[in-house]
């Protein structure tokens, strides 16, 4: 069973390598879109890297719903 | 635009024009300073696609003309690249306003990288396309009804092919377009001699 700890590890992983974004300004609480600046097809891309870390499939709901690192932290930690 | 340019309401002066007639398609990004933007330019390439606001479609003074010109809503994400590498690959010139919207007065808005995908899934280079409107009409916050004092002059510049980057090695789509969303914006930021921000 992977903790949150570990989830929000791979998550801002993902965010710094696919978007070169700097892993201090990276906290749970930030706003994909309005602080960290991802747009729909970045999202996309997140959506893929998560997909093939976790082996977990992600609707375009699941997409939708995500608008914080906390927020995706806890749906990949729910799901698996 | 000829009707207006041969009763003399504007002028249009252009430089580099000699670069949309390398054999295309052309996949043009401009600054956005006036909602005059689209005439103008659809009056130097008759055939040219546009990515225009999805507002457009709601508004009864252009629903009409956008929807007979063919021209493609700027929804979000991947299906408006999806759009716009198609219509390149059908051999059609596609102008994209990397700003989704008119200029601020004075400077440039921040640059959607919608443009930049598209070169980067086309493999082709982007045609940036300087426009200065004197003076200033119909921009950001003016009323469609404040007559300019004298004869509009549009300066439309048309810059060297700005390549897709070759992505160096492990690094993804996401940062090779914002790379490429950057210089694309230090460009007109300098062409125009706006403050970088």
């Amino acid at each position: 069973m992977h903790s949150k700890a570990e989830v929000l590890k791979w998550v801002v992983e993902i965010l710094t390598h696919e978007f070169g974004l700097d892993a201090a300004s990276l906290r749970p609480e930030a706003r994909l879109e309005d602080d960290l600046d991802l747009d729909s097809i970045d999202a996309i891309d997140m959506a893929v890297r998560i997909e093939e870390k976790t082996r977990l499939v992600l609707s375009s709901d699941d997409l939708q719903s995500i608008q914080t690192i906390q927020d995706a932290v806890d749906l990949i930690h729910a799901r698996l | 635009m000829a009707y207006m340019q041969w009763v003399g309401l504007s002028e249009i002066r252009v430089r580099g024009v000699d670069r949309l007639s390398v054999r295309g398609p052309h996949l043009l990004v401009a600054n956005h300073p006036s909602l005059l933007d689209v005439v103008v330019m659809g009056s130097l390439m008759p055939q040219l696609d546009c990515v225009v606001k999805r507002e457009a479609w709601s508004n009864p003074f252009m629903r009409g003309v956008v929807a007979a010109a063919g021209y493609i809503p700027n929804d979000a994400g991947e299906q408006l690249v999806d759009r716009c590498v198609e219509r390149i690959e059908q051999g059609r010139s596609l102008l994209i306003f990397p700003e989704g919207t008119r200029s601020p007065e004075g400077g440039l808005g921040p640059f959607h990288r919608g443009a930049a995908h598209t070169a980067l899934r086309c493999g082709r280079p982007l045609l940036p396309v300087s426009i200065r409107c004197d003076p200033p009409t119909l921009m950001r916050g003016q009323k469609w009804y404040d007559v300019p004092p004298r004869r509009m002059q549009f300066s439309i510049e048309v810059g060297d092919p700005i390549a897709p980057p070759e992505l160096a090695a492990g690094e993804s789509r996401g940062l090779a377009a914002r790379r490429m969303t950057a210089e694309l914006r230090d460009f007109f930021a300098k062409r125009l001699q706006y403050p970088a921000v």
